[in-house]
């Protein structure tokens, strides 16, 4: 009775209708979009992580990965003193920093150079030729946009050095290195230019050979339940260097990024409110045209909390209708500022700000119930005080 | 139809120096001052009187809408005064049937739809419950009227549509407010030998009139003034 009256009554204009659902599903949609912010990055970073596959990464004391070009040295050793726990399954370690590069008779460009050992390359994905080898140590492998910016391409040679000597117009202490691969670079910035080559030849032309130093170390467990404990153990045990289990790095990488989940919050709550404007208006507005209908059903003898459970219902039918409208267009949208947003200059390429998780959708989806029962709230309770022969003496004499 | 009263039973509606008063614009009106009356089984009891002596008052008064402010009602012989808010809504739904001068069918309902109301709100099953709307749009002489929404019937239509909604649960007592009010002399005669009919079939009937001649059909007349019965007329 309630469901069929409450649809009835929504689709008696239909027009109304309409218009409300497009606002209440635009609503929904920052509302969902807001979620999607909220931990988008996070949950972004999460998926890179697990795909890249490490469960431990050790950076020097006080940073995160890559966050500066801060090294520790003796990594080689601490790499080999970790691999020796029965727990960890390997130890790949990591080199980064600026260097230059450029090919025969051509101008220098600065690049990122990382040094990592086969077969652990997942920071980067081979889009073309081959990955770096053990047995090639003069081998490298170059982002898409390096390749493109220097004109070379597999096969050709390429020249690399730490130093560039600006009134000489040179490389200081060039190694050459053959392309044998071009590759997407995940956390690659929008503006950046990547190489990768093996480990101690990173160092060789970082000047980091000689202490053994070393950015970061990635760990792959036999079991990731560990993770946390590993963590805990390689600080104890090595003082110099900082660990992070993955859940501890996106806990990390949250705590900087908490003015986008303070950003989401605002703007979600403005939409909520919003949300709840709307659907209680068309609703109070609805109620004051029918409130001679509804006297005339407390009449029939329809109970008072049947006709206030029919104005919550049609507040929530409203949210319901306004569901597809909410999702579409905040897939839309997300999609849109994600594009927008990815545009700044230190993005790394393969996160984004905008992440549809169930999390996402089942608070949106909560949220918008809520909404809508509290948009019901004020005219329920009008409702819930009519009074049946005021109410008909009153219609009869409008 | 089949009445659902028999005359032995305690009278649908019975009050005894029933008062209502209200509040308009800070000042108490009384609508009701000490009536008396007792609505048979079988009572065809029409109330007529000059506008604002309380006709409608007492029509809702006695039809369980509204309660008195003193003074002893009885529905079926149970006590009002002991009657919550649900009671009474359930005394409505399954013992009471309504039609006002306004017909007040809702819009976006078709006839039927809107005399499946209280069938509805009461929990018939679907097959019972389309059986009767039926045969009750049959009974009011809108069976082929069923699928129509009310803005595409006439005010006689709509007011035949009303009553069959107040019928269609076979109430022991049917009140109605002015079911002529908003129409012709041709229509209104219709719809006062509908009334008539329902009667016959058992069921008893209070309704308020301005019209004399509709006045004139029922087998009693309450004449009211000032908010009192002054002229009970068998």
């Amino acid at each position: 009775m309630i469901g069929f009256l409450a649809r009835k009554g929504l689709f008696r204009h239909r027009t109304r209708t309409l218009l409300a659902v497009l606002g209440v599903g635009i609503s929904g949609a920052l509302l969902l979009d807001m979620q999607m912010l909220s931990r988008g990055l996070q949950v972004s970073l999460q998926r890179v992580l697990r795909d890249i596959g490490y469960e431990v990464r050790v950076t020097p004391r006080g940073t995160l990965p890559f966050e500066t070009e801060a090294s520790f040295a003796g990594g080689h050793a601490i790499a080999a003193a970790i691999a020796a726990d029965p727990r960890v399954e390997r130890v790949a370690p990591v080199l980064g920093g600026t260097a230059y590069a450029a090919r025969s008779g051509g101008s220098a460009q600065p690049v990122f150079i990382y040094g990592m050992d086969p077969p652990t390359e997942t920071l980067w994905r081979i889009t073309a030729g081959q990955s770096l080898d053990a047995a090639t140590p003069a081998g490298a492998v170059l982002s898409v946009a390096l390749a493109r910016d220097l004109g070379i391409g597999l096969g050709d040679t390429l020249y690399v050095a730490r130093g560039f000597s600006a009134a000489l117009g040179m490389l200081e202490t060039p190694r050459a290195y053959t392309v044998r691969g071009l590759a997407d670079f995940r956390f690659d910035l929008r503006n950046q230019r990547s190489l990768a080559v093996l480990t101690r030849e990173a160092q060789t032309v970082r000047g980091a050979l000689e202490r053994d130093e070393l950015s970061m170390l990635v760990i792959a467990l036999h079991d990731r339940a560990t993770s946390d404990a590993v963590a805990v153990w390689i600080r104890d045990r090595f003082p110099q260097v900082e660990a992070y289990s993955v859940r501890e790095m996106l806990d990390a990488v949250q705590g900087q990024l908490a003015y986008f989940n303070l950003f989401s919050l605002v703007l979600g709550g403005v939409s909520l409110v919003v949300c709840v404007l709307l659907v209680g208006t068309i609703i109070t507005l609805s109620l004051g045209e029918r409130i001679g209908e509804m006297a005339i059903l407390r009449a029939l003898g329809v109970r008072r909390r049947r006709i206030v459970g029919l104005v919550m219902v049609e507040g929530l039918l409203l949210v319901v209708l306004s569901l597809p409208v909410a999702f579409g267009a905040g897939r839309v949208i997300a999609f849109w500022l994600d594009g927008i947003l990815r545009q700044a200059p230190s993005i790394p390429s393969d996160l984004h700000f905008f992440v549809l998780t169930a999390r996402a959708a089942g608070r949106t989806l909560l949220l918008l119930f809520v909404a809508g029962a509290l948009a019901g709230v004020y005219p329920a309770w009008l409702v819930s005080r009519l009074r049946i022969a005021t109410t008909l003496h009153r219609e009869v004499m409008g | 139809m089949t009445p659902s009263t028999a005359p032995l039973l305690p009278p649908p509606a019975a009050a005894q120096d029933v008062a209502k008063d209200y509040r308009l614009d800070g000042e108490t009106v009384h609508a009701l001052r000490g009536v008396t009356m007792t609505v048979a089984g079988n009572d065809f009891v029409a109330i007529i009187g000059p506008s604002g002596c309380g006709k409608s008052t007492l029509l809702h008064v006695l039809g369980a809408v509204d309660v008195p402010t003193a003074g002893q009602l009885r529905f079926f012989g149970r006590d009002a005064t002991t009657m919550t808010d649900a009671d009474r809504t359930a005394l409505r739904l399954r013992a009471f049937g309504f039609v006002f001068q306004r017909f007040f069918l809702l819009p976006m309902l078709t006839a039927a739809e809107n005399v499946s109301l209280p069938l509805r709100e009461a929990g018939s099953p679907k097959r019972e419950r389309d059986a009767r709307v039926l045969e009750t749009l049959d009974y009011v002489g809108l069976g082929h009227r069923a699928r129509h929404k009310p803005g595409q019937m006439s005010g006689g239509e709509q007011q035949r549509v009303a009553i069959a909604r107040a019928l269609v649960h076979r109430p022991g007592l049917l009140l109605a407010d002015e079911p002529t009010g908003e129409l012709d002399e041709t229509t209104g005669n219709q719809i006062a030998a509908l009334l008539e009919r329902v009667h016959a079939g058992g069921t008893a009937v209070v309704l308020v009139t301005h019209n004399i001649d509709l006045a004139a059909r029922a087998g009693r007349r309450l004449t009211m003034r000032d908010g009192r019965i002054v002229e009970d007329h068998s």
